[in-house]
């Protein structure tokens, strides 16, 4: 019987080596598996400490914002900051927010995924981009070396085009913010500006916070299957 | 006594200045604001002003409160004060308390005229509009297309049809032009409120005249402040102050060209009783400018009531109920939002 049972000594030592190698392999794909899990509920765990930072910021946006308007009120008049004024003419949004849908094929993001526009900045910079690309103002002829200064030429220009590209689109984000404030008049109180600032802030946070919520269900929705 | 006033005044207007007296001992104390202070929400607020002389223009106020009602109903009883002492009051205290409403009249026009421009309805802008500052065709301003069919249509049969020469153009109302029509008007009236002042002579016009100027530089300063970094030139910014006042002509000059709240810090400066204002406000903190500005004003309507015998007192008051409302609306606001800890930033006590 104990001869029946035995195996013979050369399938004994290549079968164990086999089991061995599948176990190691096992574990190894096991830890993977476990370090994989981790990963993830880490994941999901610095997504929800980051969506209730976000959501912090926002009420602190919003309180201020608040306050700063009922402080505008306080100062111009009742009559002159209250929702009597809002303009009720056709006029397109000076802000704008895109949705990107997981489902979307173009679309890199593995979430549904939200990109915000404030003040017509898309289509002003692109008309730029028009423009620029137009742009057949000849440059400065300098006397010297061919490389370098040229280079740097080049340099000093895209230093140029890039600042002037920045006060040019801070200056349209301005005036854009004092036409939406001219509802209630065209010279209005400080505070009221600075109202409009916060509610701007909290805006983009909401923003933020939708695309952190976004992240964190992916993340919960894979831990959940796993 | 400067014209022998108290040989004559209580003859006409000892009784409505008795009245006025015994208003301005219903004014709010700071004891009173103390309390609203430490109310936890606008149904404490409403409760504690029970207790004052707002108490039968709240009590029946369904909850939940708002703050606009409360500013509403709090301004419906300054509006009853006023008739009550306007409809006794001959001439020329009677024509001086009419001067004292045509600022809301030009709030009234401007809010008419903005609304219109934004395609709202108009009984939705005649129910937020100042009820001081009513007067019979004032619906009919939804009609004008611009400032010389506003004046010819509306404004010539109304007190403010002097005020308008110097601001009749064809041009169409847009947001700017609006904005500069509010202000000539205003600083129009203020011009006429103090001649006439003037011309009534006495204690009236010694204090009313400093009132009036106190107000003027106030809505330069207000303007300067209000126009930096808008499209409004250098220009036009000078032809909105009032001709009179302080500041009037070198402190105009120098606001005219005021980029910053810095520069217009450096303007006031030169000039010794807004020195004390300014002194109150470290650098940067261009919040606290209305504050320390309202807290002048009422250091000064105060002291109007320490002499007798003037109209100065009932311009005094109103204003005085004025600030009141302001108080209770931002007392309201904080208690509302949950932020009492700043009530104190914008609260100016009156006695």
């Amino acid at each position: 019987m104990a001869a029946a049972t035995e195996e013979p000594p050369a399938s004994t030592g290549s079968v164990p080596r086999v089991d061995e190698a599948e176990e190691v392999h096992e574990a190894t794909e096991g830890g993977r598996l476990e370090r994989d899990d981790d990963d993830e509920i880490l994941r999901f765990m610095d997504s929800l400490d980051g969506y209730l930072l976000l959501m912090d910021s926002l009420s602190s946006a919003l309180r201020l914002g608040w306050l700063d308007l009922a402080s505008a009120r306080h100062s111009m008049g009742t009559s002159r900051v209250s929702s009597t004024l809002f303009d009720h003419k056709e006029q397109s949004a000076a802000t704008k927010l895109q949705v990107v849908d997981s489902t979307d094929i173009q679309s890199s993001e593995p979430n549904p995924y939200f990109v915000l526009s404030k003040w017509h900045l898309e289509e002003k910079l692109s008309s730029n981009d028009a423009v620029s690309a137009q742009d057949t103002k000849p440059k400065l002829r300098f006397r010297g070396s061919t490389t370098a200064p040229e280079d740097g030429n080049h340099q000093s220009d895209a230093a140029l085009a890039e600042s002037s590209a920045c006060v040019d689109t801070s200056s349209h984000v301005q005036r854009a913010r004092s036409k939406a404030l001219s509802v209630y008049g065209a010279l209005v109180s400080p505070k009221l500006r600075t109202a409009q600032i916060s509610f701007e802030t909290a805006l983009e946070v909401i923003v933020e916070l939708a695309n952190s919520r976004s992240n964190m269900l992916a993340s919960f929705s894979q831990i959940k299957d796993e | 006594m400067y014209g022998w006033e108290m040989l004559s005044f209580n003859i006409h207007d000892g009784f409505l200045e008795a009245i006025v007296r015994g208003n301005r001992s219903g004014l709010l104390t700071a004891s009173d604001y103390n309390n609203l202070c430490q109310c936890e929400n606008l149904d404490d607020v409403k409760m504690h002003l029970t207790a004052t002389e707002y108490g039968p223009y709240l009590q029946n106020e369904p909850s939940p409160l708002h703050t606009t009602t409360i500013v509403e109903k709090c301004t419906l009883k300054l509006v009853d004060e006023y008739k009550h002492m306007l409809c006794q009051a001959t001439e020329p205290l009677s024509t001086f308390l009419q001067y004292i409403t045509y600022g809301h009249m030009i709030d009234n026009v401007v809010l008419i005229v903005t609304g219109t421009l934004h395609e709202r309805d108009v009984n939705e802008l005649l129910e937020k509009c100042h009820p001081l500052g009513m007067f019979d065709s004032i619906a009919s301003l939804a009609v004008a297309q611009n400032m010389r069919e506003l004046y010819r249509l509306v404004l010539v049969d109304t007190p403010l049809a002097p005020y308008f020469s110097e601001c009749i153009t064809s041009e169409d109302l847009d947001d700017m032009n609006i904005e500069i029509m509010r202000n000539t008007l205003y600083k129009a009236y203020l011009e006429d409120f103090y001649k006439f002042c003037q011309k009534l002579g006495g204690a009236t016009a010694e204090i009313m005249c400093d009132l009036l100027s106190f107000e003027a530089d106030r809505r330069a300063v207000n303007i300067t402040i209000n126009s930096i970094g808008t499209e409004l030139t250098r220009d036009d910014r000078r032809k909105l102050y009032s001709n009179f006042g302080l500041l009037y002509p070198y402190g105009h000059e120098e606001l005219a060209v005021c980029e910053d709240v810095d520069q217009v810090r450096g303007a006031m400066e030169k000039y010794p009783p807004y020195q004390s204002i300014f002194a109150k406000i470290s650098y940067g903190e261009s919040q606290m400018f209305d504050k320390a500005f309202y807290e002048e004003e009422v250091r000064r309507l105060c002291l109007s009531f320490e002499q007798q015998f003037h109209y100065a007192v009932f311009f005094a008051y109103i204003r005085l109920r004025e600030q009141e409302i302001r108080n209770l609306m931002w007392i309201s606001e904080c208690v509302a939002q949950n932020q009492k800890n700043r009530v104190h930033d914008s609260v100016v006590f009156i006695f």
